[in-house]
Parts: structure tokens; C-alpha cells; sequence
């Protein structure tokens, strides 16, 4: 009896040693742990936003934003354009609990691009001011036109053009971009 | 340590159904033994002819590359083109006749989509742009068979195509006929360093697809001399011509046609498994290599060119660019099955109405592509490209609803690329894009095998076909969105420097107006004075 | 919306459905229940179908308590199987409402508190067994000699099912009839009187009680699982081998292993019970490494441990272990 416990007690002790380094081993921490400093922190929420610029979350610009949530504790719901998406990847970046979206700031909507209409354009090149991210080519005077591929959607271009010449459209997919729908 | 361990007590060895061998062909992870049901070959005699139809009036040709970016057209609207002249980079002509259109059509794509298309509308002329080279169309063709016999003249051909390879692979327009059109002079031109293997992909693994084995069977001689210059051109240590063991006609004909060349090429027969013509297991069975998914194989010293490639190289050097295919028109409800040569842009509804195969009713499902690897058409009026290696017409489907998984791991043993689909399943579901990178689950071939075994009728592939195409999204978003940040801090840079210039000039003004504002009163008091001393004089 | 899907039926898809393989397990079942049904109890037959009719009713019950519609999930016959293996593993003679019992805590605590079929972390069949042997420890020691059941009529035999207890309703069955009758249990009492073992006297009784046939019958539909490629050959032979392994080593001298291979329920654990792909591990390499791990423990439990049989609390306890040998291997594989 008394070489069967302390058989069944070594076993036991030898399975839990063995898995428990095992586990111990598989879970180390990776060599390069991230060092928690401000900057690292900054750059990491700002890889996170959508990088529209578009100025709705009350900053001029998404690293100011990003800025602000990390040395002025500014809300994670502040981004429309990211969405949902965006405030849980924060939520789970930062360890703060998720929100939903400031309706003060804006409402979530699908990407879209801007598109100018070209016979109505008067060449004023307000529009080319006013975008964030250089996506607007034209001279004064001459047409203006949209990059499609660097249109962030961000709306800016809209109020300062004079002709209301400016639309915002959903970008139809290409077969370079196409998603295969998601099964259900 | 641990694999050393594991090594050791000979864990380490794959413990899958189909054992690894030790002898060529060396065999691969999984896969399945399905039937080959190759309707298009009809009762498998010899009797199998490739049909040859007329070209439509209008065909429409998309400007899209294998890599699915549109590419910029190289003709302009009402430009008269030949056959064989460049619309765009790697994109020829199929026929003779004028440019009606460049505009958005719908295309053979999964999500019925439209894309850039040069629509030509045929002279039926067929004038060829190579004027120095006799052009021969159908019934030549035939006579050029037995020419080709010539084993000299064929040579001298050859020999003159190595002289001028570079040259004569531009205006080739090779791409690769398996299906998915990697352009095939990249490929051969990036082999100039030490190749090892050359295989050509005879295998043609998926079902009811028969396009290359008809090929095989009617034009094995030709293939023979294309494989010859494809060896000598790429200047390979070994070529092997690796052939599925159920397709004895076609072994036997390419068997005599390499003999009647005295070809050095070696024929290797592979057991019939799916997916044994896939680039990967393909280079495992023949050389036993395992070649990494985000490696080229061309790295290791082995490169895959299909044998209806090798075919449409052959014609190449004759003088004819790549502007046709052997297509297989396969399926339950497809009511004469065959193999059809058919020009690229070729509407799919006009090869059926040719062939006799117009679809009975709207329940008829008409798919591109194999029942694995390939999708239903949204619509039947999109052009035939180099990719398109089958039309099948299948009833409607009802798809059994997924049960969920029992984790019994049948999955992992058929999968040929050695994933574990079951927990990429998993993390798919659950959006978890780090681990499904960290599973590899960009090495997926989507081949569909893991669909077919699952008891619990998950949509395996479906999900890891949307998973992979929303990971690229993600990232091209990320690019875009890093892109425009750079964009955005030029701008911020650029303001802020305007700023300050005109800030700067401001300052210098103030500061010229400033330095001038003493010189300038003892001018105006001097004029002032003067004047006034003007007035003086002229009172007195 | 068109298919976009891989056409199985035109690639011409031979794979069994959830559906099949339960059933096919359940086929295989057939010679050793036979074989129960003759040389041990015919009542374990009234058990099956009692199990199995409670199960099918309360995974109806929990699956329209998780708003969802239950006829596709029942139609996956798992809780039938699993019901029918509980009922082989618990004695023939208990009470119905200690079986009710078990198939309660089988459905509900087993199964779908943790989100249904390929959500459980646990062999369900094994944790109503545990539920009944920590809950009705007496009755669950409770074997059946075939001798005593010459004694019994029909009748008598179903007034027992009903009944509330057994062992005190039932004056006519004589005590030692029914009790310590499986070769393992009578091995136990002989060890913890301190009384040799008479091998010859050991076979004996178990040719008589009729368990290596059981056995013998169990093994005969393992063989034809495997054969059928329904399972795998990795947790069967890795569960018997880690029992054989250790009880080579340290039995009894004396004992020979075949005997304690085929007397208690190693075969009916290693083929049916082990082999449940719900809650084994995923990969080959960690099916060997969990079948191994159960053959170990029920040896442990088996020769030190306070229980005759220790294939329950082996399953249970490498179900345990599953998620970490799983991420275990995964990490092997991924640094080879």
C-alpha cells in the first residue's frame, strides 16, 4: 500500500512538473517585449486609427488623436470613420473598456471616396487646400480631380467647394481589392 | 530540444494515410483519391478530338494581369489590330478586326464583377501581324503536323528561338494555361540561375477538367518539340513530364512522341490523387522537395511550366502568340460534353451555343472552373481568358447545412499544404488574424479537400478563400492608410515651412521698412525743404 | 447568389456525415452488447434503451432552452451514442432513477452547459458516470453474478429496476450473488483481505463471468472502426499500450497481463470512450500522447486508487490535458 502511494504520488508529481515547464517554456515572453514607453505607445495607437485625418474626433489630425488618448487619457470612442473595429482593437491595445462611438463626433459609415464633378468644377482650388492627405490634383482655373486610390473619404473637401461639385461615393470593387463574401 | 526528442521516438514523420515514399515519385501530405470523371473525353478511346469553333464577332478581352491589376491598353478605340498584336503588356489580339470599345464589362470572376475590356469586333480575316511568318490557320495546321515531323527544320526553329528568346517570348504572350496565368516568360527569363528541375505539369489532378489530357493525346508531337525548347532554352539539369497514372492514352502518346524526337525529357508516372497537379505537391512528388508557400520554387532550383503551355510555345515559335485554349465543357447537365479550342474573349454562352451545349433552363448551374477550385458564373456572356480550363453545368445545389466541428481531424490529414484547417476554421471564426498568420493560413491552396472530408459539412474553404482575401484587404487598407499618414505629415511639413517663409518674409519686411524709415523722413524733409525753398524763391 | 462554393457532390464527396459515424459507433457497439446481453445481463439492454430515450429527450429539452431549433442537432445521434455507453458502463442492475440521474448530468452539465456538440471539453458519457459513482457509490459497486440470476424471475427483475434501492427491496437476491462479481473487484477484495490469488482460479472466474467475451466482443467493433477508418489507430493502441506498459512493470507478480487487459472496461474505454474526437486531442502526435496518458492513470487508478476501474477518472482527468497538448504540439510543429 504504502509503495503504491508513493507511486501514484510521484507520477502525479512527475506529470505536473512535466507539464507545467512545458507550458512554463511554450508561453515565455518573447525576446523583443515592447518597452511601455509613451512614444511606442503613441505609434502603436496611431497604426491602429484609419489615418483619414479628418479632423472629426476634435484633433487636427489621427496622431494628434492618438497623442491625446495616451498623455491626456482623451475617450477611445472619438473615430468614426475607424468604427467599432477601431475602438476594440484600442479597447484591447490600451486594457480600457470599449464604448460606443460620440455621436458628437460623427456616425460610422462605409468607406467612401470622393468624386468631382468635372463639367461643374470652376478650377478654384479651395478644394485642393483643404484636403488632408494631397489626394486632389488640379491648378487654378484648370479642372480639379480626385486620386481615387489616396481619397480617404474624409469629407473635408466638401464644405469649401463653392459649386457643390463634390460627391461622395461608395469606391466599387476591383478584382485587385475583391473580398470572397464571408460564408454564413 | 523537444523536436530532437520527438525526432528521436520517430514522431517527427508525417503519420498521414498516404506514407511519404522513398523513390520517385516521392508522393505528398494528403490529398484524395477521387473519381477523375473526365466527361469531356467522352468513352476514353482513342477517338478524341479537340473541336475547333469559329471565333465570335465581337470578343472581349479583359485588361487585367495574373496578378488581377488592370493594365493600361496599348491600342486606341477604331485602331485597326491584327491578330497577335499587343492590346496591352502580355495581352495579344485573338483575332483580326477594329476596336469597338474600351470599357467596363463583366468578366469570369466569382463576384460577377466588371472590368476594363478591349471589345474587338472581328474581320474574320485573320490577318496575322507577323508578316514575315506564314500564317496557317486550321486546316494548315494540319498540314503542319506532318512538316513538324521534320525533326531538322523543327530544330533549326528551335534553334533560332534560344537565339532570339527575349524577343520572340514579348511577343508570345505566354501565360500559364493551368489556371492562374502567371506570366510564363517572368518565369522562364527569372530562371537563368542554376535550375536543377524542369517539370512539366502534365497531372491535371481535379475532376470532370480534361483540357490538357485531350491535348496530350491529339498534339503530343508538338508538345514534344515545346518541351525540347523549353529545356534547352532554360538550360535544366533534368526535365520530367509528370502524368497522372490513370491517363494511359495520353502516357502512351507523349511516351512516343519523346522517343520519336530523342528527347532527353524523362516521363514520370504519378498516382492519381487530387491535388498531385498543384505546384506544391507536384514539386514533392518529383524531387521530394518541400518548398516553403512564401518561397519561389525557381529558389530552389525547380520550375513548373503546364503542357498545354508548352504547346502554345511551340506555336509561339511557328510565329502564332498564345490567343487560344483547349477548353473542357464538363458536368452533369452538360448534354455534349468535349474539349474545345476557343480564342480568348470568347463569350462563354457562345462556346456553349456552339458545342450544342446551350443550357436547357435558368436552373442549370454553368461554373467556371473544376467542382473544386472553381465557381458559378453569375452570368453566361463573359469572355474565356487563359485561366479558364473548364465550363461545367451542374443542377441546382442544395449545400447541407455546416453541423459543428467534432474536431476529428480529417481535415488536417488530407490537407496537401500540412495546415490544421479545423483551428484555422476556428480562428477565422473568431477574426483572430495574428494566429491564422501564425497558422499559415496564406499557404492554403484552397483545393477543397478539406471540404470534402468533413463530416460536419463546414464550408472550409469558403471560409479560408474569404479569411485570405480579407487578411490581403486588411493589409491593403493598412498600406493606404500608412500611405496617406505620409501624405498627411508632407502636407503638415509643407504648410508649416510656407508658414514660416512667409512668416520669415513678413519679418523682413518689417525689418527693410524699419532700416529705411530714418533715410527715408531726411528724404522727404530735404524734398520737402527743397520745395519748399522752391517756393520762396519763385514768391520773391 | 450564386455558389461559389466546392461542389461536392459534382467532385463526387464521399465523406461520412457526424451522422454516420455516430452510428457506425453505435454498430460496433453491437457484438460486445451482445455478448453483455448473454453472458453478463440482458438488463443492460433495458438500460441502453432507457438512456438513450431520456437522452434524446433532454438534449430536445436543453436545445430549446439555447433557442435553437432541435431536429438537425438531435439528428446527429452523439447523445444517443453516448447514452448507450454509459449504460454499458454502469452495472446492469442499478436503479432507473440513478441512470436518470447520470443521463441528466451526461446532457445537461456534459454537454450543452458548455454549448453542444464540439463545445464540450469533457467525454460526456464519462461525466454522468462519475456524477453516478461519487453520487451512488453503492450501487455502482453493485455486479451482477450470473450465477444469482438463475434465481430471479422476469418479473422480479423489473420490480427491481423500478424500485427506489435494490439491495433493501429485494430480499430474495442473495447478498454475495450480486456483489464483487467482476474479475477486477474480486482481485481487490481478495488483495485487501491479504488472500493469495490463484491464477488458475482467477481465469477461471473470468471465463465464467463472461467478461473477456464482453471484451472480446467490444474489441471485435473497435477492429471494425478502424477498419471502416471511422477512428484512427492512435488512441486505441496508445491507451492500451500505456496500460500494459506500467502494469508489466509494476502489477502483481503473477497476474498475467491479457487477463487484466480483457477483465475490466480498457478495451471498451480505449476503442469507444477514448477515442471520442469531440474531446481527444486534435493531432496525431497528441492522440498518442493522450491515449498513452489515459492508459497510465487507469493503471495508477486501477492498482493504487480507491476505485476498481479507472478509465472514467483517466478520460476525464486527459480531457483536462487536451487544450495543452494541443498548443503543445502546434508549437512542435510549427518550430520544425
Amino acid at each position: 500500500m504504502s509503495i503504491g502511494i508513493i507511486f501514484s504520488l510521484l507520477l502525479v508529481l512527475a506529470m505536473l512538473i512535466l507539464m507545467g515547464s512545458l507550458l512554463s517554456y511554450l508561453t515565455r515572453p518573447a525576446d523583443n517585449a515592447q518597452a511601455d514607453s509613451d512614444t511606442l505607445m503613441i505609434d502603436a495607437v496611431n497604426a491602429v486609427l484609419p489615418q483619414t485625418q479628418c479632423a472629426q474626433c476634435g484633433y487636427p489630425g489621427c496622431r494628434p488623436y492618438a497623442t491625446a488618448i495616451i498623455k491626456e487619457h482623451e475617450l477611445i470612442n472619438r473615430c468614426p470613420p475607424g468604427g467599432e473595429r477601431t475602438v476594440s482593437q484600442l479597447s484591447e491595445l490600451l486594457g480600457t473598456p470599449t464604448l460606443p462611438i460620440d455621436d458628437s463626433c460623427g456616425v460610422e459609415k462605409p468607406v467612401q471616396l470622393a468624386i468631382i464633378d468635372e463639367a461643374a468644377c470652376i478650377g478654384c482650388t479651395l478644394c485642393i487646400h483643404a484636403c488632408p492627405v494631397d489626394a486632389i490634383v488640379g491648378a487654378a482655373k484648370l479642372m480639379h480631380t480626385v486620386i481615387a486610390e489616396q481619397c480617404t473619404g474624409c469629407e473635408l473637401c466638401l464644405p469649401p467647394c463653392p459649386v457643390d461639385c463634390i460627391d461622395l461615393v461608395a469606391p466599387a470593387p476591383t478584382a485587385a481589392n475583391w473580398q470572397w463574401p464571408q460564408p454564413t | 530540444m523537444l523536436n530532437k526528442i520527438t525526432s528521436a521516438i520517430g514522431l517527427n514523420v508525417s503519420l498521414g494515410r498516404s506514407a511519404h515514399r522513398k523513390t520517385a515519385p516521392f508522393g505528398f501530405h494528403g490529398g484524395l483519391s477521387l473519381d477523375t470523371n473526365k466527361r469531356a473525353l467522352g468513352d476514353n478511346t482513342e477517338l478524341c478530338s479537340i473541336i475547333s469553333i469559329n471565333p465570335p464577332a465581337l470578343l472581349t478581352i479583359p485588361l487585367i494581369n495574373y496578378r488581377k491589376d488592370s493594365v493600361a491598353p496599348k491600342v486606341q478605340i477604331h485602331e485597326k489590330v491584327k491578330r497577335g498584336q499587343a492590346l496591352a503588356d502580355n495581352i495579344v489580339s485573338p483575332v483580326s478586326g477594329v476596336v469597338e470599345a474600351i470599357e467596363h464589362c463583366e468578366i469570369i470572376h466569382p463576384g460577377g464583377l466588371r472590368a476594363p475590356c478591349v471589345v474587338i469586333r472581328n474581320d474574320r480575316l485573320d490577318t496575322p501581324i507577323n508578316t514575315d511568318t506564314e500564317y496557317r490557320n486550321n486546316k494548315q495546321e494540319q498540314q503542319a503536323v506532318s512538316h513538324d515531323n521534320d525533326n531538322a527544320e523543327a530544330q533549326a526553329k528551335i534553334a533560332h528561338f534560344i537565339a532570339h528568346s527575349t524577343t520572340m517570348l514579348d511577343q508570345a504572350a505566354l501565360v500559364g494555361l493551368g489556371g492562374a496565368g502567371f506570366p510564363t516568360a517572368q518565369k522562364l527569363l527569372s530562371s537563368n540561375q542554376d535550375l536543377q528541375t524542369l517539370i512539366i505539369n502534365a497531372a491535371e489532378c481535379e475532376p470532370e477538367i480534361a483540357c490538357d489530357e485531350a491535348l496530350m493525346r491529339s498534339s503530343s508531337i508538338q508538345i514534344a518539340y515545346g518541351i525540347s525548347a523549353l529545356s534547352q532554352l532554360t538550360q535544366c539539369k533534368r526535365c520530367v513530364v509528370a502524368i497522372e497514372d490513370t491517363k494511359t492514352l495520353a502516357i502512351e502518346s507523349m511516351r512516343t512522341a519523346l522517343d520519336t524526337i530523342d528527347s532527353t525529357a524523362e516521363l514520370m508516372i504519378i498516382p492519381t490523387r487530387y491535388p498531385a497537379g498543384a505546384e506544391s505537391p507536384l514539386i514533392q512528388n518529383v524531387t521530394g522537395q518541400f518548398i516553403p508557400h512564401n518561397e519561389k520554387p525557381i529558389n530552389h532550383g525547380v520550375i513548373c511550366i503546364n503542357v498545354a503551355t508548352t504547346y502554345a510555345l511551340w506555336q509561339a515559335i511557328n510565329g502564332q502568340p498564345m490567343d487560344s485554349r483547349v477548353v473542357s465543357l464538363g458536368g452533369a447537365e452538360m448534354p455534349n460534353p468535349c474539349n474545345v479550342r476557343v480564342r480568348f474573349g470568347t463569350p462563354v454562352s457562345y462556346v456553349l451555343q456552339q458545342t450544342g451545349n446551350a443550357p436547357a433552363d435558368d436552373t442549370i448551374r454553368i461554373r467556371a472552373g473544376g467542382p473544386l477550385s472553381g465557381f458559378d458564373l453569375h452570368s453566361t456572356n463573359v469572355p474565356i481568358t487563359a485561366m479558364t480550363n473548364c465550363i461545367l453545368a451542374e443542377a441546382a445545389l442544395c449545400a447541407p447545412a455546416a453541423q459543428p466541428c467534432i474536431r476529428c481531424d480529417d481535415c488536417a490529414d488530407v490537407c496537401p499544404a500540412m495546415l490544421q484547417p479545423q483551428q484555422l476554421y476556428w480562428y477565422t471564426q473568431a477574426a483572430e488574424h495574428d494566429k491564422c498568420e501564425e497558422l499559415q493560413l496564406d499557404a492554403c491552396i484552397e483545393c477543397g479537400c478539406c471540404d470534402l472530408v468533413c463530416p460536419a459539412s463546414i464550408k472550409l474553404t469558403e471560409t479560408f478563400r474569404f479569411a485570405k482575401s480579407n487578411a490581403n484587404y486588411i493589409k491593403a487598407q493598412q498600406q493606404l492608410a500608412d500611405d496617406a499618414e505620409l501624405r498627411f505629415l508632407d502636407r503638415k511639413n509643407r504648410l508649416e515651412q510656407k508658414e514660416q517663409a512667409r512668416q520669415l518674409a513678413i519679418e523682413q519686411r518689417k525689418e527693410k521698412l524699419r532700416s529705411q524709415k530714418k533715410p527715408d523722413r531726411e528724404k522727404i524733409n530735404a524734398a520737402l525743404n527743397r520745395i519748399r525753398s522752391k517756393r520762396h524763391t519763385q514768391k520773391d | 447568389m450564386a455558389n461559389i462554393i466546392v461542389d461536392r457532390r459534382a467532385a463526387g464527396a464521399k465523406a461520412l456525415s457526424t451522422q454516420r459515424i455516430m452510428l457506425s459507433v453505435v454498430l460496433a457497439l453491437i457484438p460486445g452488447i451482445v455478448a453483455y446481453c448473454y453472458f453478463i445481463s440482458p438488463l443492460v439492454l433495458v438500460n441502453a434503451l432507457f438512456a438513450v430515450l431520456t437522452a434524446l429527450l433532454l438534449e430536445a429539452f436543453a436545445i430549446r432552452l439555447r433557442g435553437k431549433k432541435c431536429m438537425p442537432q438531435i439528428q446527429d445521434a452523439s447523445i444517443a451514442l453516448a447514452a448507450i455507453l454509459l449504460a454499458l458502463a454502469v452495472p446492469p442492475m442499478i436503479p432507473l432513477w440513478q441512470l436518470l440521474v447520470g443521463v441528466a448530468v451526461m446532457v445537461l452539465l456534459g454537454k450543452h452547459v458548455y454549448g453542444g456538440l464540439g463545445h464540450n471539453p469533457f467525454n460526456p458519457a464519462m461525466v454522468g458516470y462519475a456524477a453516478m459513482l461519487i453520487s451512488f457509490p453503492q450501487s455502482m459497486t453493485l455486479w451482477m453474478d450470473p450465477l444469482g440470476l438463475e434465481n430471479l424471475a422476469l418479473v422480479d427483475l423489473i420490480q427491481a429496476k423500478l424500485t427506489l434501492n435494490i439491495v433493501t427491496s429485494n430480499p430474495q437476491i442473495a447478498w454475495d450473488g450480486i456483489t464483487q462479481a467482476t474479475p477486477l473487484e474480486h482481485i481487490r477484495s481478495l488483495k485487501a483481505q491479504s488472500q493469495t490469488i490463484v491464477l488458475s482460479d482467477l481465469i477461471q472466474r473470468t471465463m465464467d463471468s463472461g467478461w473477456c467475451w464482453v471484451n472480446l466482443g467490444f474489441l471485435l467493433g473497435g477492429l471494425f472502426l478502424l477498419f471502416k477508418r471511422i477512428i484512427q489507430w492512435h488512441i486505441p493502441v496508445s491507451v492500451i499500450a500505456g496500460y500494459v506498459l506500467w502494469a508489466g512493470l509494476f502489477s502483481e507478480p503473477g497476474l498475467p497481463l491479457h487477463l487484466s487487459v480483457f477483465s475490466g472496461s480498457l478495451i471498451l474505454g480505449a476503442f469507444f470512450i477514448a477515442t471520442d474526437p469531440v474531446t481527444a486531442a486534435s493531432s496525431k502526435r497528441g492522440r498518442l500522447i493522450f491515449g498513452f496518458g489515459i492508459g497510465s492513470l487507469s493503471f495508477v487508478i486501477r492498482e493504487f486508487g480507491g476505485y476498481p476501474e479507472g478509465i472514467a477518472f483517466a478520460v476525464l482527468l486527459m480531457n483536462l490535458c487536451v487544450p495543452l497538448i494541443d498548443h503543445a504540439d502546434r508549437q512542435l510543429a510549427r518550430r520544425n
